[in-house]
C-alpha cells in the first residue's frame, strides 16, 4: 500500500489534463491514497481563493473518491479560519489541515487554527523550505515548525519537503516528538532519506510527492534509501494511517 | 535491460558528507541497478586547482576495472590542460571530457572553452557541459551561477563533436528540443528530469529517443530517479533500450 500525504490543484479545473495525469500516475504507480489541497490564489489568498481551493479539492474527492482525500486550506490572517476548517472537516473527505506561506506558522494568528486542530484531532501540513536563494517573507523554516510545535505539545504536525533543505531542517525538529515529516518536492539527493532516518527513525517519515509537480524521484528516494522492508512500510503508508485519524 | 549510466563520481564531495562516494559504493551501485558500464569522474578534479591531479587519483581508483569509462574533467581557464589531455588520452582511454562552468566561472563563448571544444574537435571527443551540480536552493557556502541555454544552442550549431547536457531540468530540456531531434549533435541525461507526473512521456511530444540518455549523478543524486522516468514510462521497448544504453554506445564509441 501507498499513501501520498502531498498533492494540490492549483485552479479549479480539476477535470483539465493536468489533474487528470495526476491521477493516471496515481493510478499507474499503485497509490492507494492521494492528500491533496488546494492553493489558488498564491502567497496570499483572499477568501474567495480559499473558498475555491476547498472546494475544487472537495471536487476532486468526490471524482475519485476511492483514491482522493482532502486537506483543508486556509489562510491564517483570515478571521474566518477556523470557521472553514469546521466547515471542511465536517466532510468526511477532509482528513487534515494545509498551511502554507501566508503567515509564518510560528505566528500567533496560527494559534486558534492549531486549537481547533487539536479539538479535531487532525494533523496540521505545515509547508518549510530554508533556501539559499529566493526565500519568500512568511515562508516557514523548520525553526518555525519547532517553535508552534514546543508551543502546542498535543498537536500533531508534519512538516512538508523535510524541510526544504535536509540539513537546516531535520536537526531542527528531531526533539519535537510531534512533528512528522515528508519527502516531497525535495532535491533528489539519495543520501536524504538515510540522513532523515538516521535523525528521526522511519515512524517519523511520510511518503509525499508535491504532484502535480513530481512523482517518480520521490518513490525513487523510498525504495533506493537504507531503510527495511519494514521501515519502507512505515513510510509508505502506516505512518500516514497513525498520523490521520480520518483516513480510511 | 542492461544499462550504462554515463554520469556517475567518485572521489570526496566537499560540502556534505556524500554516504555512497567510494569506487567500491559505485560498483555496489552497478550490481544492483544492474548497471553493465559507467563513464566516471571525480568530484576531486572539480575542486582542486589542478584538475590532472583528481584524475590522477580517480584512474588509480578504477585501474582494471573494465565498468568504468573513465571521464577527464577540464578547467579551461586554468593553463596546462592541453598538455594533460594529450596525457589522459594516451594513458586513461577517457571517452570524453566534462566541464563545469558555473563552478568554474566562464561562459560558452570564452575563447578559453572555445579552444578546449576545437582541441576536442581534433581529437573526436564528446563534450559534457554539467549546468549545475546541485538546486541552487540548497547550495551551502557559496551560490554557483547558471548557464544561458543560448549558448548552448549556439555551441551546437558550431561544432562537429557530441554535446552532452547534465542535470537540466524537465523545463531546460523542452526549451531544447528544436535541437534534440536526433539530427544535432546534441543530447541529455536524466538526472534532472525530476518534475512532472510523466517526463519522457511528455518529453518524447517533441525529443527524439535517440537524443536522450541515462545518466544519474550518482552518488550525489538518486539513481533510480534517473532510471525510473525512463523503466516505468509508457515508451515502446525500443525506445527505452536506445536510452538505457544503445545511444551511449554510439555517441561515447564504448
Amino acid at each position: 500500500m501507498i499513501i501520498d500525504v502531498h498533492a494540490h490543484i492549483w485552479d479549479s479545473n480539476i477535470e483539465s489534463d493536468k489533474y487528470r495525469e495526476m491521477i493516471a500516475g496515481c493510478r499507474r504507480y499503485h497509490i492507494d491514497r492521494l492528500l491533496v489541497s488546494g492553493l489558488i490564489g498564491g502567497y496570499g489568498p483572499d477568501h474567495e481563493d480559499i473558498i475555491a481551493s476547498n472546494e475544487g479539492v472537495l471536487g476532486l474527492c468526490r471524482l475519485y473518491p476511492d483514491l482522493v482525500r482532502g486537506m483543508v486550506y486556509v489562510n491564517p490572517n483570515h478571521p474566518d479560519s477556523v470557521e472553514i476548517i469546521r466547515k471542511y472537516l465536517s466532510y468526511p473527505e477532509f482528513v487534515g489541515i494545509k498551511l502554507w506561506v501566508a503567515a509564518l506558522c510560528d505566528d500567533p494568528c496560527v494559534n486558534p487554527i492549531v486549537e481547533e486542530a487539536i479539538r479535531q484531532d487532525v494533523p496540521i501540513l505545515l509547508h518549510t523550505w530554508f533556501k539559499k536563494v529566493g526565500q519568500l517573507d512568511h515562508e516557514s523554516t523548520a525553526v518555525h515548525a519547532a517553535n508552534i510545535a514546543k508551543r502546542y505539545p498535543e498537536a500533531k504536525f508534519l512538516m512538508a519537503h523535510l524541510g526544504g533543505n535536509y540539513y537546516h531542517g531535520i536537526k531542527a525538529i528531531r526533539d519535537c516528538p510531534n512533528v512528522w515529516v515528508d519527502n516531497s518536492g525535495t532535491p533528489i539527493e539519495c543520501d536524504a532519506m538515510d540522513y532523515t532516518l538516521k535523525n528521526v527513525g522511519s515512524e517519523r517519515i511520510l511518503y509525499g510527492t508535491d504532484l502535480p509537480g513530481g512523482m517518480l524521484n520521490c518513490l525513487a528516494q523510498v525504495d533506493e534509501c537504507s531503510a527495511s522492508q519494514e521501515e519502507k512500510e512505515n513510510i509508505y503508508y502506516k505512518n500516514a494511517l497513525r498520523l490521520f485519524r480520518r483516513l480510511k | 535491460m542492461k544499462k550504462i549510466d554515463i554520469n556517475t563520481f567518485t572521489g570526496h564531495w566537499p560540502f556534505r558528507k556524500v554516504y555512497h562516494q567510494s569506487p567500491d559504493s559505485i560498483r555496489a551501485y552497478m550490481e544492483r541497478d544492474e548497471v553493465e558500464q559507467s563513464l566516471i569522474s571525480s568530484f576531486d578534479s572539480i575542486f582542486y586547482n589542478d584538475a590532472f591531479e583528481g584524475d590522477e587519483d580517480l584512474h588509480a581508483a578504477i585501474a582494471g576495472d573494465r565498468r568504468f569509462r573513465m571521464v577527464m574533467t577540464v578547467n579551461p581557464k586554468v593553463p596546462g590542460w592541453q598538455k594533460d589531455l594529450e596525457y589522459e588520452c594516451e594513458h586513461y582511454n577517457i571517452c570524453a571530457v566534462k566541464v563545469y562552468p558555473t563552478y568554474h566561472n566562464y561562459l560558452l563563448k570564452d575563447p578559453d572553452f572555445l579552444e578546449l571544444v576545437s582541441v576536442l574537435e581534433k581529437k573526436k571527443l564528446p563534450l559534457m557541459i554539467a549546468l549545475r551540480l546541485e538546486d541552487p536552493r540548497f547550495v551551502y557556502l557559496w551560490s554557483v551561477g547558471t548557464i544561458d541555454l543560448n549558448t548552448i544552442r549556439v555551441l551546437v550549431g558550431e561544432t562537429t563533436i557530441p554535446i552532452i547536457m547534465l542535470h537540466g531540468l524537465t523545463a531546460e530540456v523542452q526549451a531544447l528540443a528544436p535541437i534534440l531531434d536526433g539530427k544535432h549533435n546534441f543530447y541529455v541525461d536524466t538526472c534532472g528530469l525530476r518534475y512532472g507526473v510523466f517526463p519522457v512521456e511528455t518529453l518524447r511530444k517533441t525529443v527524439s529517443a535517440d537524443s536522450i540518455l541515462y545518466g544519474s549523478s550518482y552518488p550525489l543524486l538518486c539513481a533510480k530517479a534517473a532510471s525510473y522516468v525512463i523503466e516505468r514510462a509508457d515508451i515502446p521497448e525500443e525506445e527505452k533500450e536506445k536510452m538505457l544504453y544503445q545511444n551511449a554506445e554510439r555517441v561515447f564509441n564504448l
